[in-house]
């Protein structure tokens, strides 16, 4: 498979201007995919199949609110939320879900009998468990000590995927949070075989030159999967980074 | 047909607005809507009634006497301090369902009592707006079981569910008649799971044993096995820590269930220490009980689903 490019989508008008961009596919978050009506749903499934664009990723694994590690987590109900996302998701072309979010997993202070941390490794299995018969792989963002206090850098990352053992089970990152997450030059090889997913956002500051560097890495060790820009993305900036990309 | 009340307590009218980590996103509308269409399938008739106020539900259980043929209850925070209530159940004689859209155990700890637990037939916790059809179904008969039509699902090899009985359910049927009831054998219940998993197109495999040891063993081989878990652990329930982690690092969903009502027993068996770690808890039921289990599980595997 080749290197993808999508963008992030929270309206049809988004999935219209990423198509007419030359985008390959869009990003929505599972929230908004589920709290559409079923009339809603259709209209933007018969969209995307017109535009001839699709959704491989969705973001945001669970509403802002929820918070997997506390007492009462109901794993029952949110397992069968993520089941109705997965059907609409993997009718619109989805091949991955994002969790990028720091609260979600943010584990109590005074977790001592570790029954938090379980708590979150079981929905986390339940979830790849669920996932697998859509064909759709679970991602998980190693986010800053600010963001979260759970799964703080790639190598964290690796163990809690040798615990899950699940195929459908693997990372991704953002390239803005690289130096946040203790990421090492050398990490891109080294976890080259569990990063599936890339954010790339230089909306905040300029890295136009970390960019070729980071690029020539991932080229270095064949990453062909997917990179997603912000919502903000448009023809200008995919054709920026294409260019960067592709004339390495 | 059966006339089926449906009573939701204080705050259940904010479903989908407050804690959705633990109630979910789903309003009150929403999971209404869900059990009418279940009802409807079941040929069940259904009433819902929500109230704030403990005199208006004393009242509306009172008016019901008579009228319905069961009513499931979800009390709220009034499950755990109204009397009232208490008293209002136990005064008619329509059997009454206490029903929790979260896993009260699994929460702080004034959650873990219930007041009403007792004058009930069982309790079902944990399994949010499908707790509700598995109350409405727990009323139902065996005959009605192959009126829960489920898609066969092609796509994938069987679902398999492994079901664990613990010490002293070999003796089923001999033991505590009063409590247990008479002629039903573990052998019994196996067979009945057998019809239904048949029905629902999985498959189920059965082990009993007196060991704690050996559930242990058991339950450290499941992972890749199977696909979730019943666990009736028997007295091991109320204090085994070993098969608590146990549980908890299978990572498969697990369901606890118990043949009785063990809030209307003896003291220690109020509590269950494998609780936190299962999704929910469904006791009171007889071998129904492990039914309505198998029910919950199948419905959560299952991904060929109605609208996909």
């Amino acid at each position: 498979m080749n290197i993808r490019w999508s963008k992030i989508a929270k309206n049809s008008n988004d999935i219209l201007l990423a198509s007419n961009d030359g985008f390959d596919s869009v990003e929505m978050s599972i929230d908004y995919l589920v709290n559409m009506s079923e009339e809603e749903f259709l209209f933007q499934k018969n969209l995307m199949r017109e535009k001839n664009i699709f959704c491989e990723t969705c973001n945001c694994l669970l509403p802002k609110t929820v918070k997997v590690a506390e007492d009462g987590f109901n794993i029952y109900i949110w397992i069968d939320y993520l089941k109705k996302a997965a059907i609409r998701a993997s009718g619109i072309g989805c091949k991955r879900f994002v969790w990028s979010e720091g609260l979600a997993r943010l584990l109590p202070e005074d977790d001592d009998s570790g029954y938090a941390n379980e708590q979150v490794i079981q929905f986390i299995y339940m979830t790849c468990e669920l996932l697998k018969h859509y064909k759709i792989e679970l991602l998980i963002e190693p986010l800053s000590q600010k963001q979260t206090n759970y799964i703080n850098n790639i190598q964290e990352v690796k163990q809690l995927i040798d615990i899950i053992s699940k195929d459908n089970f693997a990372s991704a990152l953002s390239i803005n949070n690289l130096s946040k997450i203790g990421f090492e030059e050398n990490d891109f090889e080294k976890f080259s075989n569990i990063i599936n997913h890339i954010y790339l956002d230089d909306s905040k500051e300029s890295l136009t030159s970390n960019y070729s560097q980071i690029f020539m890495k991932l080229k270095k060790v064949n990453y062909k999967q997917l990179f997603s820009l912000p919502n903000s993305a448009n023809k200008k900036k995919l054709e920026y980074y294409k260019e960067i990309f592709n004339n390495l | 047909m059966l006339t089926i009340v449906i009573i939701n307590g204080p705050n259940l009218n904010m479903l989908g607005k407050r804690e959705v980590g633990i109630y979910g996103g789903k309003t009150l509308d929403d999971i209404n809507l869900e059990i009418k269409e279940n009802a409807d399938a079941l040929h069940v008739e259904t009433e819902y009634f929500q109230s704030n106020s403990e005199s208006d539900i004393v009242s509306f259980i009172h008016e019901c006497n008579g009228r319905v043929d069961g009513i499931m209850i979800n009390a709220g925070a009034f499950t755990h301090y109204s009397y009232a209530l208490r008293d209002a159940i136990a005064s008619i004689t329509v059997p009454v369902i206490e029903v929790h859209i979260s896993n009260i155990y699994k929460r702080e700890e004034f959650r873990h009592k219930s007041v009403i637990a007792p004058v009930c037939i069982g309790q079902i916790c944990g399994f949010g707006a499908r707790g509700y059809i598995l109350a409405l179904k727990s009323l139902l008969n065996e005959s009605t079981y192959n009126l829960w039509p489920q898609q066969k699902n092609k796509s994938r090899k069987k679902r398999k569910f492994l079901v664990i009985s613990g010490p002293n359910f070999n003796l089923l049927g001999d033991r505590n008649i009063a409590i247990y009831g008479q002629g039903i054998k573990l052998e019994n219940i196996h067979e009945q799971l057998n019809d239904v998993a048949g029905n629902l197109d999985i498959e189920v495999e059965y082990y009993q044993f007196n060991h704690e040891g050996d559930i242990i063993d058991n339950l450290q081989k499941s992972t890749d096995l199977y696909d979730g878990i019943i666990i009736n652990a028997g007295a091991l329930a109320h204090y085994s820590y070993s098969l608590r982690s146990a549980i908890g690092t299978t990572l498969l969903p697990c369901i606890e269930v118990f043949l009785t009502n063990i809030h209307k027993r003896e003291k220690f068996r109020h509590q269950s220490v494998i609780s936190a770690v299962c999704l929910g808890s469904i006791n009171g039921f007889g071998a129904k009980s492990y039914v309505l289990a198998l029910d919950a599980l199948e419905s959560l595997t299952n991904t060929k689903v109605k609208g996909a």
